[in-house]
């Protein structure tokens, strides 16, 4: 089927900025194409290397112009939805010298980034919010919408997490605060939530960096993979047999099961007021249950995966569409 | 405070690291929890492209989501943060 926004159709009314190779795009993008919904698929890397931006200050106040690359584009006052889902970084021609790049990403990132930003359509989400939503920013809104988060410290210093840890009962996690993908000596690796022994607990290298240290939540009932588009919750217990994904499910993926659910109303409404405080239209969030039945908010991903979880691909993927095509959240 | 100039939020680069890890008394206390690492080749990695008339995701002239075998993953890198269909595009489950 051609799609509509291919060479010479119709104006994309939604621009999807990701890699070329994003399967999880292609669950929505499918669905928009057989809806005829005008779409470009592009990546920020293309730009200013291979692809380029002309906008002009209109007296409405607004950026009028138009972006391009490999004989598509788009015309940023025909846009109405801007799925902001995994691109790269941009990229820029050969031969600079270090100081010309810095050059050049500088006014990129403020020229052609800021122009983008400016598009007022409905952002999934806009970068601002993504760049804003940090570990710290996105628990402290959690506590503040009357969600659960088990005691959580950042620190740099060794003694605060002795102290922490005999506060909070003596069982710490330590969790990475960005990707839990590793690269160095030319291996990939990976760091999911670790036990912190008493033994480390005034371990030195804690006070090179940052490091979050959290109570384990030891009574786990069970772990809910949540995603919300727009108003919609969407949500998968995930069950993890006896071994390490019981820390931490992501460490052992390939044994996983999964199934649908729903999170009771009263954290359902505080999840949407703690994504309404972040600026967010769309993310995935993971929960930890206990024993107890507390719901504890462990992480939010803004631009978190979520195609991955049969049970709720299909619905995920038709609210995604919904949201795009209509420019509304429902 | 807009992070966003700064820190822009978009994938990792492909590019491998080959820096070989520092004494141990300046390596952050963090990096402690690495585990699974296994050699990585950028070279090795499958070349996506976009379908022409739909816009959707490519290998080897077949649409992924079309492709059981390579579909299934349904996402570039997983939330464990492993690889999936040898492409590795993004950093992980969070763009941060």
């Amino acid at each position: 089927m051609m799609n509509a926004g291919t060479r010479g159709a119709a104006a994309p009314r939604v621009l999807v900025l990701t890699t070329a190779m994003d399967p999880t795009a292609d669950q929505v993008l499918r669905e928009l194409n057989t809806r005829g919904v005008p779409f470009w698929r592009t990546d920020l890397a293309a730009f200013p290397a291979l692809g380029g931006i002309t906008a002009e200050l209109r007296s409405g106040g607004y950026w009028d112009g138009r972006l391009e690359h490999d004989g598509r584009g788009a015309d940023l006052g025909e846009v109405r939805a801007v799925w902001w889902r995994k691109p790269r970084d941009f990229s820029y021609a050969e031969g600079m010298t270090a100081p010309e790049r810095e050059f050049a990403t500088s006014q990129t990132r403020r020229g052609l980034g800021g122009v983008l930003g400016s598009i007022p359509a409905i952002w999934v989400n806009h970068p601002s919010a993504i760049a804003d939503c940090t570990k710290p920013r996105e628990l402290a809104a959690a506590r503040a919408a009357g969600l659960d988060v088990p005691e959580t410290l950042i620190t740099t210093d060794p003694a605060a997490v002795a102290e922490f840890g005999e506060r909070v009962g003596g069982r710490i996690i330590t969790k990475v605060m960005g990707s839990i993908v590793h690269k160095e000596a030319g291996t990939r690796g990976q760091m999911f939530a670790r036990r912190v022994p008493r033994a480390q607990w005034s371990d030195p290298r804690i006070s090179l960096a940052p490091h979050l240290f959290q109570r384990e939540v030891t009574d786990k009932r069970v772990e809910l993979r949540v995603t919300v588009v727009g108003e919609q919750l969407f949500t998968a217990a995930i069950h993890a047999p006896p071994g390490a994904g019981l820390l931490d499910w992501r460490a052992d993926s390939r044994h996983l099961a999964y199934s649908r659910t729903e999170l009771p109303p009263h954290i359902a409404e505080r999840t949407l007021d703690m994504l309404h405080d972040l600026g967010l239209i769309f993310a995935t969030l993971d929960f930890i249950v206990d024993a107890d039945g507390t719901h504890y908010l462990i992480d939010v991903n803004s631009c978190g995966q979520w195609a991955w979880i049969p049970q709720t691909r299909e619905p995920i993927t038709q609210a995604l569409a919904d949201l795009l095509q209509t420019g509304t959240p429902s | 405070m807009p992070l966003a100039l700064d820190h822009l939020p978009v994938s990792a680069s492909l590019d491998a690291d080959h820096t070989p890890a520092g004494p141990l008394s300046s390596r952050p206390y963090g990096l402690d929890a690495v585990t699974g690492a296994k050699p990585y080749d950028p070279a090795r990695l499958a070349v996506a492209t976009l379908c022409p008339d739909t816009q959707l995701s490519m290998v080897d002239g077949r649409l992924i989501v079309d492709c059981p075998e390579l579909g299934v993953t349904s996402s570039n890198t997983e939330s464990d943060g492993n690889s999936a269909i040898a492409v590795d595009h993004d950093e992980s489950d969070d763009v941060k």
